[in-house]
């Protein structure tokens, strides 16, 4: 049964998937084309500005397109497949609210996993020319002092960050409709106040919580010498991550009780 | 062998608004039942509940002994007053839908009546009339060989032909055992097709008899009888 | 034939009448096999219960049989064949009197209308 309904959900999802990834790939081995290979990194730095921070900004705005997609697309699928008229089907199925759940998260995972590898897919695609490797390799000594690792072993910490944080943003935007379903109106809108008071919470949280336990204090970012840019993201992630992991938990629970006891479709 | 379907002083709230008040009832297998109402009288809000879609501020249903849950939603085939598939998908793959999810489904008993009614089965649900869909949706409901028939509403919106078609399939598909529970407000339509008649009025049971003994008591017809019980 | 039945009275009653009228007018033979419940329910657009219910009557009185097997057969018995067709034509006349007696005939002058009335048929068949 659990297999059957990831199978639905990402057959559901596959079709703007599909399409926005692939625009995205599309205009990314463009920019390589065009952008990225006429690029001479021994130029004057006065001649990169302009191509460089056009493509930052076109890339950090295909980026955010493509995770705001993936993101609607995962809340739309949950909300329409339990929610909608569409509920009306997928709840005399016959599985239990917690199958269902448990499908709708790990379809949501493969969704957003895809979306990242195929982000990953799209960073590499520009980057991978001889020109840029060349210029890195002469301001990789900068950078290893900036962040106190290797830019490997940075990506690497970067990727787990996101493999649990992907974690956690699903089970919270999954809590948030499911909360909105308790009330008996305005379900949609107050999913998305949920949604953004739940981001605003876990800041406080966090930041609150850091404070206290003295992890970090405003002083290390006073003195600029001894400031490690490379033990403070460690500490941060792991901080971060563990609360993070605790409450998706919860929330994941929270959620299970809700659609197995509180189910009421309009 | 349990009652298909029984209810002990179900209610449904919102807020302070009754939708339901204590109905209780039991439900016998091999009987079509037509459960009669008007608008707003708890028709829909009882099938919901029945189909697990609500639930119950107080009192106990049971399908088959159970709670309403995995083990009755395999024997509960469930038609609902809205179009309820998702509308970009074609009627073939929503025959695949619900043979892979429903054992009891018979995709031969389907190809059957889809052909009968000549509905193409390359077309896209969201390109069909409404009135097709909710053949199309009947169709994938009366091809399972469930134990109980729930059909919200499922002459509504289908013309006199039409329905005429979608009575007989109804009466040529469900098995000896099973029970198939009707709601609809076009009576006199499947009058003869009842066993038995639920009628609801703001929520509260007021009528639970067999046709038969309505038309003996009373000397009209259920439809007559309605009218009269609800006159405005 | 299609089955007119009115909405007043029971339907398995109406359905009980209509097979006795069939049998009596000859559609079903003496030792006739009767098709099946859901057929005959399909071809009356009634519920296979209802129509069940109406050939158990129908056997109780004798007039249909069922062999375990193979099916329900139209009675044999001649002497209950004319029973029926009897007291079917039993009923109609008393509903005719009563509907004569409506319009205000007394008993013997809705005779002699019969009366007049079949010579006026002889009459006419007769030129």
């Amino acid at each position: 049964m659990l297999g059957k309904l990831i199978k639905y959900d990402l057959k559901n999802a596959a079709r703007i998937f599909l399409l926005v990834h692939g625009i995205y790939l599309f205009i990314c081995i463009i920019l390589r084309l065009l952008v990225m290979n006429p690029l001479d990194f021994s130029a004057p730095s006065r001649l990169l500005i302009t191509p460089l921070t056009l493509i930052v900004v076109l890339f950090i705005f295909l980026l955010t397109a493509m995770t705001l997609t993936t993101s609607l697309l995962i809340a739309l699928r949950f909300y329409r497949n339990l929610f909608s008229k569409e509920g009306y089907l997928s709840w005399t199925l016959p599985a239990a609210p917690s199958t269902h759940l448990l499908a709708k998260f790990l379809s949501g995972y493969l969704i957003a996993a895809a979306d990242i590898i195929i982000i990953a897919a799209g960073i590499l695609v520009l980057v991978t020319g001889s020109n840029v490797a060349d210029a890195y390799r002469q301001i990789a000594p900068d950078m290893e002092k900036v962040l106190g690792i290797t830019l490997g072993s940075y990506a690497l910490k970067l990727f787990l960050f996101t493999v649990i944080f992907t974690f956690t943003s699903i089970v919270q935007i999954y809590f948030c409709i499911a909360l909105g379903q308790l009330f008996q109106e305005h379900r949609v809108l107050l999913a998305i106040a949920f949604y953004f008071l739940a981001g605003f919470g876990v800041q406080i949280l966090t930041t609150s919580l850091l404070l206290i336990t003295g992890l970090i204090r405003p002083q290390m970012f006073a003195d600029s010498y001894s400031f490690n840019m490379g033990r403070y993201t460690d500490i941060l992630y792991l901080i971060t991550g563990i609360l993070s992991i605790i409450l998706a938990v919860i929330e994941y629970m929270v959620t299970n009780y809700i659609m197995k006891r509180k189910i009421n479709l309009i | 062998m349990k009652a298909i379907l029984e209810c002990q002083r179900l209610t449904k709230r919102y807020g302070n608004f009754f939708a339901l008040s204590d109905l209780s009832f039991t439900l016998e297998r091999g009987q079509i039942i037509g459960l009669l109402g008007p608008n707003g009288s708890g028709k829909t809000t009882l099938i919901k509940l029945i189909n697990g879609l609500l639930v119950p501020s107080d009192g106990q249903i049971a399908v088959n002994g159970c709670a309403p849950g995995v083990e009755s939603k395999k024997i509960v085939s469930y038609l609902p007053d809205r179009d309820c598939l998702p509308s970009q998908i074609r009627v073939k793959d929503a025959l695949t839908l619900y043979s892979d999810f429903y054992s009891d489904f018979s995709m031969e008993r389907a190809a059957k009546m889809l052909d009968a009614l000549e509905i193409d089965r390359h077309s896209r649900l969201s390109a069909l009339s409404k009135g097709t869909k909710e053949k199309v949706q009947l169709i994938l409901v009366m091809s399972r060989d469930a134990q109980l028939y729930v059909l919200d509403e499922p002459i509504g919106g289908v013309d006199p032909a039409a329905r005429d078609y979608i009575l007989r399939t109804i009466l040529t598909n469900y098995s000896e055992n099973a029970t198939i529970l009707i709601s609809t407000h076009l009576i006199s339509d499947i009058e003869n097709v009842l066993d038995h008649v639920l009628f609801l009025k703001a929520g509260h049971l007021v009528l639970n008899e067999a046709v038969d003994e309505v038309r003996t008591k009373y000397g009209k017809s259920v439809d007559s009888l309605f009218r009269e019980v609800f006159r405005c | 034939m299609p089955w007119d039945l009115d909405n007043e009275r029971p339907i398995y009653l109406q359905l009980m009448e209509r097979i006795q009228q069939d049998i009596v007018s000859g559609v079903y033979k003496p030792g006739e096999k009767i098709p099946s419940v859901r057929d005959l329910a399909l071809d009356a657009a009634v519920n296979p219960n209802t129509m069940q219910k109406a050939l158990s009557e129908l056997e109780r009185s004798g007039l249909v049989y069922s062999q375990r097997t193979s099916g329900r057969f139209i009675t044999e018995d001649a002497g209950m064949l004319k029973e029926l067709k009897r007291s079917l034509a039993a009923d109609h006349i008393r509903d005719f009197f009563h509907k004569m007696r409506q319009l205000g005939f007394s008993d013997d002058e809705t005779l002699n209308i019969i009366q007049e009335t079949i010579k006026g048929e002889d009459h006419e068949s007769n030129t």
